[in-house]
């Protein structure tokens, strides 16, 4: 029994999922170079805001999530049988950040500033019951949700999940990759061979419904991998990029897929997936579409996934948008390409201390 | 027997894992002994840039690390409540490179496994407040995996502290659990979906890490329906 994706949507700084693809496979960049605090005079950083990054109570994306979210189905969510999974890289951060610059205490402010203050404004605006839980793993955390999502299905212990996930920007989030010196003035080419590398980062949410009712959609297996080799950098051997695909590579094998990389820009992770993908998948194409929506960062793994599934739906799958190349392999498409053939798509994320994700999705 | 084999469908056969080993760090006295073991046993470079909670982390794993193989669900409501504090006070002009890593979650447990140098294949780090210790060992129960372990740790803070956006407290706690039956186990944590509920809607974390410091058999209500027990072998 697999985990069906019985429905999904997803919204970026290019618009709504169709929006979003369309936009992507017309080679339009999202991003667009923004102060990096949110206050002007601050270095200026390619950013893809669905809205300017101001600071206020209720936060300025929580009408836009809202919105979002009014478009999930019916269903009994959070009751024992239909939970809940939130995941977020940072969910309502920068409310802590406020209270650190000296805002409130008060109720209000504080409520907007942890995981579980942001699932009770949710539950409260949707109806959501208790059976909710939350995952947080930096920019894998969509993809541990959809795995766990996966083995409550598969072991009989749901009848549908509502994955909700989303990660939207903020000072905080921003000055910290600034202060990494990988969010800098250059625009994002992922899988580029270029003297340095930039990453740029996006507003970005997504929803979707597993059940095990057949669906065109199946998550046909997944896997995980953590080095632990640094904080902030992969094992240079590359080894955490081929244990994550160990596992599922016989599943892969005798099937059409394309591969939507994680690809942020970064010159050594970006060099480390591309070639070891083609050296393990020499003839699959593989792109990557932070180069214009941005890193969605913890939900990543969703708003791709959605954007993913929609392309196939349109038959036409958006290029490496932003990247012209040289690249560091030649499996990396920088042009868009019908999906043809394809049954399948691989989708990959990785995130802070070595962390892997691998998201084997079958289609008829 | 692995866990799959004995657990075929919800309704049908109740979920439990044996308990292989269990440690606490609690909030009372002793904490300085135990810092002080943790400087014993940490690399210095590596115990440099790690918080409070990952040096907690890394002691109530020391007598038993996990290996590759392992798998790992993390629980933590206030996470690097320090790290944060600092990180703020900087903001926006002087954000400090370290505290934004130190910062992000799950940065407690990826802490102490890259001062071991160890990889994992699954590590499900939670977050929030209610139901966590219930959705803590849910997911470990659910995972396929021959070796679970639970870990549950908050550091205590400072200046957030009187925002309620903190944890009043220092401690953690983590139970190993196996898909095997062994005679020589502690104890067995279980789930049975379909058992009426105990009649305790939520656990208290901090109640949670006294029960197994204490080795008292406890069940509470979860919110995917039933009840679990943890249940200490005499």
């Amino acid at each position: 029994m697999a985990g069906h994706i019985q429905a999904f949507d997803c919204h970026t700084v290019l618009g709504g999922q169709d929006e979003s693809v369309r936009a992507l496979l017309e080679g339009k960049i999202g991003l667009a170079a923004h102060p990096v605090s949110g206050i002007a005079g601050s270095d200026q950083v390619p950013l893809a805001l669905r809205a300017e990054m101001d600071l206020r109570t209720p936060p300025r994306w929580w009408p836009d999530l809202l919105g979002l979210l009014r478009g999930i189905p019916d269903a009994p969510w959070g009751d024992p049988r239909y939970p809940v999974i939130l995941s977020s890289s940072n969910f309502g951060i920068d409310h802590l950040y406020q209270i650190g610059q000296g805002a409130g205490p008060d109720p209000e402010t504080t409520s907007w500033a942890t995981p579980q203050g942001i699932a009770a404004h949710l539950r409260k605006a949707l109806g959501w019951g208790a059976n909710l839980q939350m995952f947080s793993h930096a920019c894998v955390s969509a993809h541990i949700a959809l795995c766990q999502a996966e083995t409550w299905i598969r072991r009989d212990l749901a009848n549908q999940v509502l994955l909700v996930s989303f990660d939207y920007l903020g000072p905080f989030v921003s000055c910290g990759f600034h202060s990494l010196k990988i969010l800098n003035a250059g625009f994002p080419q992922p899988y580029g061979d270029q003297p340095v590398g930039s990453i740029g980062l996006g507003d970005g949410a997504a929803w979707c419904v597993l059940s095990k009712d057949p669906s065109p959609w199946r998550i046909a297996a997944t896997s995980l991998w953590n080095e632990h080799f640094h904080q902030t950098a992969n094992d240079p051997s590359g080894s955490g990029f081929e244990a994550v695909i160990h596992p599922i590579a016989d599943q892969l094998a005798g099937h059409r897929f394309w591969i939507k990389g994680h690809g942020t820009g970064t010159l050594e992770a970006g060099r480390l997936e591309s070639t070891s993908l083609q050296k393990r998948f020499p003839e699959v194409p593989l792109v990557s579409w932070k180069g214009s929506i941005g890193h969605t960062l913890g939900s990543c793994a969703l708003v791709e996934l959605a954007l993913a599934l929609k392309a196939t739906e349109l038959g036409r799958i958006p290029g490496t948008v932003g990247s012209n190349g040289p690249f560091f392999s030649d499996n990396v498409a920088a042009d868009s390409f019908e999906s043809g053939a394809a049954n399948g798509i691989l989708l990959l994320s990785n995130a802070f201390g070595g962390a892997h994700g691998a998201l084997w999705i079958r289609y008829d | 027997m692995h866990l799959a084999e004995r657990t075929v469908h919800f309704g049908s056969v109740m979920i439990e894992k044996s308990i292989e080993f269990a440690r606490a760090w609690l909030p009372e006295a002793g904490s300085e002994l135990r810092l002080a073991e943790c400087k014993a046993m940490i690399p210095t470079r590596s115990a440099r840039r790690m918080s409070l909670l990952g040096k907690i982390v890394y002691w109530l794993l020391e007598p038993a690390p996990p290996i590759e193989t392992d798998a790992i669900v993390y629980a933590t409501t206030h996470a690097e409540s320090r790290a944060l504090e600092k990180y703020i006070r900087d903001l926006p002009d002087a954000a400090s490179p370290t505290l934004f890593q130190t910062s992000v979650h799950p940065g407690g447990i990826q802490q102490a496994l890259i001062a071991r140098q160890q990889a994992v294949g699954i590590l499900l780090p939670l977050c929030g407040e209610a139901h966590l210790i219930a959705q803590l060992c849910q997911s470990g129960l659910t995972l396929h995996a021959e070796q679970t372990y639970l870990v549950l740790a908050e550091e205590q803070g400072d200046v957030l502290l009187p925002h309620g956006l903190a944890s009043p407290a220092s401690y953690g706690v983590v139970l190993k659990l196996s898909a095997s039956h062994r005679e020589e186990s502690l104890g067995t944590l279980r789930w049975d979906p379909c058992s009426p509920g105990a009649g305790q809607a939520d656990l208290d974390p901090l109640a949670f890490v006294r029960a197994v410091e204490s080795r008292r058999s406890i069940h509470w209500d979860s919110p995917m329906g039933g009840r679990i027990e943890l249940e200490w072998n005499p």
